[in-house]
């Protein structure tokens, strides 16, 4: 009973990926295709790809295309999506017609606010705010949010993702995102996008304790690693490490670490050399001590190609 | 430089009023000027109507049109169309229409082929469509094509997009074109002249009112033309100069 979507070339995507029902995060950097999967999902881009839902087919090299329009789905895009010379309640109403239907908003948002108005007074964040209503007014069990809400204020849009996340208005929730710790946060799997390859959906917790390329692991936050041998390498995360030797927390590596405050006032850029291998990051000042003797390692997975090159 | 473009464009108009004016009620009681009158807003809401049911379509289904070549082909077409000497376009009708040809033939078992008021409707037809629909095509292919795909992404389908999205927002160009077609139809001169000029439209007859009753009277009878083919497109552009 999943979603799925299976590209391969001369597609720009390439891979395999699978969704079933719950909340899923798309993470990639800019460019890497993202909004090109969520649109074919959506019937709007590549006729290549083969995409379906369930026991439907909705596009396949034997099968017929399904237009956007005949797909169970909402599709909100980052751009502005309104339409420009309707107001509000008029879109909201065109889509759900039915003014008993009570109609889905998250926390925050006072539609009345907003329901005579045209989409050009309001706010940028405002607009997506308003377009993820729309979207949701379908009642459609697939929701497919493209960077939907870029342009919120970083508080409320936590609080619209918390709210999706708690209370899933829509069976299949996708959305696109380069921010780890919405993707990581807010979704029942994370898919990865890197130019162009769609990585295996995997829970956020098992994408963290395996990454797949050195692209991936970035992208995951792995600031560097140290080599253990010729084959084995130690990722460095920096949320997952602890200044200092604590051996009840985790594993724990002598190394010289040193810091200096900056390049940000929040921050302090952190530096630790083990056997001639150096890696670097920044962290928050929290730390008790900006020198030690020794990393404990609070999650260190070891993987087979080295950070340290790029 | 301003001052001297609008001098020169208001010349017309105002000799047109001041010469016209004295003798513009009488004008149409002169032998045929009434009927031609009668005739030029007959077929011209005949021709009108014949260029929507041919032109609208045509423009909307050009917007979907991928292939680029066929595009500047259609609009090579129709540049060539709207350019073409009114007079050689009446030639060539007269040509067709001609009761030697398979389509004058048929045409004739129903009403003569020239000289009648399908000849003059034809002929109108034909001295305004290109101008509807290169018009209309422009207004409509303006319309960002994501705005259709955002709809259909909402379960809309394409008859309820066009309905709440791209014929209100094509409505503004498309009213421009019709007032451009209109005033292009009540204006026909070169064409009619040729296929049609029985029964008489006010264009021709001004020319006969010309040639048998001098021109002052021409005048006069020039200004009701302009009357019936102008204050349209005039309101149109005015209305969008204040909208902008």
């Amino acid at each position: 009973m999943n979603l799925y979507a299976q590209f391969s070339a001369p597609g720009f995507l390439h891979g395999h990926s699978e969704w079933p029902a719950g909340m899923h995060a798309l993470m990639g950097p800019s460019g890497s295709g993202k909004t090109t999967l969520l649109r074919s999902l959506a019937g709007l881009g590549s006729t290549l790809a083969t995409i379906g839902l369930k026991d439907s087919i909705w596009q396949g090299p034997s099968h017929d295309f399904l237009p956007a329009y005949l797909r169970p789905l909402a599709y909100v895009p980052q751009r502005p999506s309104l339409i420009p010379f309707r107001t509000i309640g008029q879109q909201i109403r065109w889509i759900q017609p039915d003014s008993t239907v009570p109609l889905v908003t998250p926390p925050g948002l006072a539609l009345s606010d907003f329901w005579d108005r045209l989409p050009h007074t309001l706010s940028g964040g405002q607009q997506q705010q308003i377009a993820l209503v729309r979207a949701l007014a379908t009642t459609q069990p697939v929701l497919l949010l493209d960077e939907s809400l870029s342009q919120v204020d970083h508080i409320q849009r936590q609080r619209i993702m918390h709210w999706l996340f708690e209370t899933r208005p829509a069976s299949w929730i996708l959305f696109s995102t380069h921010q780890l710790s919405e993707a990581l946060t807010f979704s029942d799997t994370v898919t990865i996008i890197y130019e162009g390859k769609v990585f295996p959906t995997r829970t956020p917790e098992d994408c963290l304790i395996h990454p797949d390329t050195p692209e991936t692991a970035r992208l995951l936050g792995y600031c560097g690693s140290f080599a253990l041998d010729n084959c084995h390498h130690l990722l460095i995360h920096p949320d997952y490490l602890l200044i200092g030797a604590f051996p009840d927390k985790g594993e724990v590596l002598e190394a010289d670490v040193t810091s200096i405050p900056g390049p940000s006032p929040l921050e302090r850029t952190w530096r630790a050399v083990y056997h001639n291998q150096v890696v670097q990051w920044r962290a928050p000042h929290a730390a008790r001590e900006t020198t030690a003797q020794a990393l404990t390692l609070l999650r260190a997975p070891i993987v087979s190609f080295t950070l340290n090159d790029h | 430089m301003t001052a001297v473009v609008i001098l020169v464009t208001v010349i017309p108009i105002a000799v047109l009023i001041t010469q016209g004016a004295p003798k513009f009620g009488q004008a149409l009681s002169a032998p045929g000027a009434g009927h031609a009158l009668a005739v030029t807003v007959e077929s011209g809401s005949l021709a009108l109507l014949v260029i929507f049911i041919l032109g609208l379509p045509t423009a909307y289904y050009l917007r979907y049109i991928r292939s680029p070549a066929f595009k500047r082909f259609v609009a090579v077409v129709l540049v060539l169309a709207l350019l073409m000497p009114p007079l050689v376009l009446g030639l060539v009708l007269a040509y067709v229409l001609a009761p030697a040809t398979a389509s004058g033939a048929i045409l004739s078992q129903w009403q003569a082929a020239s000289n009648s008021f399908p000849a003059l409707t034809l002929a109108e037809v034909y001295e305004a469509l290109p101008y509807f629909v290169l018009t209309a095509w422009s207004a409509i292919s303006a319309i960002p094509k994501a705005w259709e795909e955002d709809a259909w992404a909402l379960h809309k389908s394409p008859w309820q997009t066009f309905r709440f999205v791209l014929w209100p927002a094509s409505r503004p160009g498309l009213v421009t074109a019709t007032a451009l077609a209109w005033a292009r139809i009540v204006g026909a001169f070169g064409a009619p002249v040729v296929v049609a000029y029985h029964p008489t439209a006010l264009p021709v007859q001004i020319w006969i009112t010309l040639e048998e009753a001098g021109l002052p009277q021409a005048l006069s009878l020039a200004l009701w033309l302009v009357l019936v083919g102008l204050p349209l497109p005039g309101f149109l552009t005015w209305r969008q100069g204040t909208a902008s």
